[in-house]
């Protein structure tokens, strides 16, 4: 090959690689960042990707139903002092048994596709629940097993129940209980899920795939529930939601303008947000099992009352919320939520901070220190605990492990995530698995302390015995509210003086947007938020 | 030529296969499956996760599931998501793009940096540019890439607001791209300075000295060619290393891609979409490594492939 030739290969290999560089960079020409603020669009910094846009076809997590609720409409909504508005349905009625409920469907309602709600395609929803076997994981499979039947007068759709469901005007105003157009699901199968149709006050427009959900409003939105402070259509001309997983990344758009609102503000930016002048800062408790960890009943030592009685004795609640939470929770004594009208307040003194008393019970059930290593012992075996984390969600145990090492224990922490976490727990292999749920009414406390989940199902403690079992299918079911009380307390009581868990703290989450945003509003769940009515303040 | 890169793509086809049965394996022996992921959102009664694990198969024997997915495989289904049922082809489709985007990109801020930096440490060895210049690589080798991430984002984005985070387009590419540029480039530069020196001391440079030519010609249209082959190994092998930065980028940055993708999946242990989007980045590997194999002949005239 020729000098000249070889030369002129060299500078094309060079200026081929020159070139391969600054050309990449200008890949993606043009585009402005991607979430520039207008006056009417609000952009939501979610953190995970919803899995399916359609309650019917599976909503399986609160990031699906943050979305949803904008898209879909439930027969009713619940508020944050607990009162019932009416949403699809404008009026209700039950038996004295609350086995049969009769719904009156409101008029004038379309699907974003022009279909007409009517009173026959909210049985035929009910109906699809019971009968359809593909929507497994969605809050309307809940109602698959207990739905008997469902009929429809005129504008009245009436909804039998194999047992009482007293708490079922609760449960339907979850977002997971959004009313779909039963025939276009039909028509289009999973599909629906990537282009929801619902009756909201916001329109379906794009989903990019691991990036944001677009909504326009509705401008047929006439209908709005009460709640909503507004009747319709929305004032929003569009809602964003994107997914934003990392923690900070997701504050750093609310920062620089990129988002408006985000939910799950980290406790340690909270006092931050809140002293700046572009934000405001609510603080939502919700309702449910507050966090908390469970008590292994059933294995080696918490199967004493005595060791789990010390553990309660030993974790200092104050002291984590003060220290991991920066005082923006309070404790909690129990395993209900303190904004349940079920709660029992005198749990609060049952088991102040008490080290020396921890200290006193484990030695009087023949725990002690032979050894003088800090740890101990009886009959040969160590006084050993796991604390089962779910990364990210129980920050709080590496504080529990160091009270309970102070008094003796051999604590150790097992990091887990997600799958890895329910099947942990659900193993029974561990001492005291953390855990915390959310929900607006105590009957759904059945699933947190049923035996049926042993196994299965996240419930940690593997009580043996039948009591409480039974005491949760009585109360359940109960309709009276004096009685249903009672027996709310009872439980409490049950797993408090068998000290079947360790309380720590109330859930709280906080939420931050831009100061000018108002007029949206927050349900009975304190997570759900609902944009009908919000706007930008000039 | 053409029949040694035939030969190298068939032999493909037992790696591909091999990392498909063995991240099979590794999704499916790890704890926790998909029902146990839905789990953590929403409470399922035993008979429902038992009905769920049927639907999708888990409740099959390992042996059984595995079958069915080389099967399927065989015929170019990729299965679907889990969750929501997506076709975990549509997905890729819909988030490779964007990833190639992002790589590109960042081996574009790598080259631009990197060459350059090792080329003047080489050419100035043993002076204060040759040592400042290691001296940033290092750094840039020793930065983890979603801290300098963060950190840019806090700098650029929130004080001065000059970049934006997320989006589309040039200028949110910008951050993430030089976020997952550094470390190659780094690498690069010193892999760049290393080989440079090495063939500066070659036979035929010093006969190209000894002929008069200056120094810009014997280095860009002499030793630098030679210079570039193992820079274009490391370069294929790094690749791969790139595409798991991605992964990272995309996760600090909210972009859409086949990190994000991969990161959920893993999480909520949607085999189909990890055991997908592995198979593609295999193959997106095994394809840049043949290009750059096919770039040495192209380069070096004395390489030749039977």
């Amino acid at each position: 090959m020729s000098q000249s030739r070889q030369h002129s290969r060299s500078f094309r290999i060079v200026r081929l690689l020159t070139l391969v560089g600054l050309l990449t960079l200008g890949l993606a020409v043009g585009g402005a960042a991607f979430a520039q603020a207008s006056a009417n669009r609000l952009v939501f910094a979610g953190n995970q990707e919803p899995s399916s846009l359609d309650p019917t076809l599976g909503s399986r997590n609160v990031n699906e139903r943050e979305v949803t609720a904008q898209i879909f409409e439930t027969l009713v909504y619940l508020a944050q002092d607990y009162t019932i508005y009416p949403g699809l349905a404008t009026a209700w009625s039950a038996n004295d048994e609350k086995t049969e409920w009769t719904f009156t469907i409101r008029s004038g309602v379309t699907f974003h596709n022009g279909d007409a709600l009517t009173a026959q395609g909210v049985a035929d929803q009910f109906d699809f629940a019971r009968t359809n076997t593909e929507l497994l994981g969605g809050s309307w499979s809940q109602l698959s097993e207990p739905l008997a039947g469902v009929s429809v007068d005129g504008n009245d759709v009436t909804v039998t129940f194999k047992a009482p469901r007293p708490d079922l005007l609760i449960e339907l105003a979850d977002p997971g209980f959004g009313v779909s157009d039963i025939a276009y699901i039909t028509e289009v199968g999973q599909e629906g899920g990537y282009n929801p149709i619902g009756t909201g006050p916001f329109m379906f427009k794009e989903w990019v795939s691991g990036s944001h959900i677009t909504l326009v409003r509705n401008p047929n939105w006439t209908w709005g529930s009460p709640m909503f402070g507004t009747s319709g259509p929305a004032l929003l001309d569009e809602l964003v939601f994107q997914f934003i997983p990392e923690a900070q990344t997701r504050l750093a758009t609310l920062e620089a303008g990129e988002t408006q609102f985000l939910d799950m503000l980290p406790f340690a930016d909270i006092a931050r947000i809140r002293d700046s002048e572009a934000f405001a800062v609510s603080g939502f408790q919700l309702p449910g099992m507050p966090q908390m960890n469970y008590l292994n009943t059933n294995m080696s030592p918490t199967n004493e009352l005595a060791v789990r009685q010390a553990i309660n004795y030993a974790v200092d609640k104050q002291g984590i919320v003060d220290t991991v939470y920066f005082g923006m929770t309070v404790p909690a004594y129990g395993p209900l939520s303190n904004n349940f009208p079920e709660y029992d307040p005198s749990l609060e003194t049952m088991y102040p901070y008490d080290p020396e008393k921890a200290e006193q019970l484990l030695t009087d059930a023949g725990w002690v220190d032979t050894n003088n290593d800090g740890v101990r012992e009886k009959d040969g075996v160590t006084l050993k605990v796991v604390l089962v984390e779910n990364k990210s969600w129980n920050d709080w145990v590496y504080l529990m492990q160091a009270y309970l090492q102070d008094v003796g224990f051999d604590a150790s922490v097992l990091t887990t995530q997600g799958p890895s976490n329910t099947a942990a727990v659900a193993s029974g292999q561990y001492a005291a698995p953390a855990m915390g749920d959310v929900f607006a009414t105590a009957t759904l406390m059945t699933r947190d302390w049923s035996s049926e989940g042993y196994g299965t199902f996240p419930s940690g403690h593997f009580w043996q015995g039948p009591e409480l079992d039974e005491m949760l299918a009585a109360a359940g079911v109960e309709t009276d509210d004096a009685a249903r009380t009672a027996k709310y307390h009872e439980i409490q009581h049950f797993i408090m003086d068998n000290a079947m868990m360790v309380p720590i703290f109330e859930l709280y989450f906080y939420a931050a947007h831009d100061k000018n945003l108002t007029g949206f509003v927050v349900d009975g769940t304190g997570y759900y938020k609902y944009f009908a009515g919000a706007s930008f303040a000039d | 030529m053409i029949g040694y890169l035939g030969r190298r793509l068939l032999l493909t086809v037992p790696v591909l296969l091999g990392i498909a049965i063995v991240v099979f394996f590794v999704i499916a022996l790890i704890p926790g499956d998909a029902v146990s992921a839905m789990m953590t959102q929403v409470k399922l009664a035993p008979d429902q996760m038992a009905l769920l694990r049927r639907q999708l198969g888990l409740d099959d024997p390992l042996f059984v599931r595995l079958g069915n997915y080389l099967a399927g495989l065989l015929k170019g289904d990729l299965g679907v998501s889990f969750f929501g049922y997506h076709p975990v082809l549509r997905l890729i489709r819909e988030n490779f793009p964007a990833t190639l985007e992002l790589t590109v990109a960042a081996m574009g801020v790598a080259v631009i940096l990197g060459l350059p930096l090792g080329m003047i440490a080489a050419l100035r060895h043993n002076t204060w540019l040759d040592l400042s210049g290691m001296t940033v690589a290092l750094i840039g080798i020793s930065i983890p890439g979603f801290w300098l991430g963060l950190m840019m984002i806090q700098f650029f984005s929130v004080q001065f607001g000059w970049l934006p985070i997320t989006g589309h387009g040039l200028r949110p590419l910008i951050m993430p791209a030089i976020a997952l540029g550094v470390a190659e480039s780094a690498v690069l530069a010193r892999l760049t300075r290393a080989s440079l020196l090495e063939v500066l001391r070659e036979d035929f440079v010093r006969t190209a000295k000894a002929k008069g030519l200056g120094m810009r010609p014997v280095v860009l249209r002499h030793a630098f060619r030679a210079a570039l082959i193992p820079v274009l190994t490391m370069f294929g092998m790094q690749f791969g290393t790139l595409i798991g930065g991605a992964v990272v980028i995309e996760n600090v940055f909210a972009r859409q891609g086949l990190g994000t993708l991969v990161t959920k999946a893993v999480i909520n242990r949607d085999a189909p979409v990890v055991q997908g989007v592995v198979l593609v980045a295999a193959v997106l590997y095994v394809l840049v490594n043949l290009t750059v194999d096919a770039l040495y002949a192209f380069i070096d005239p004395r390489i030749r492939y039977e």
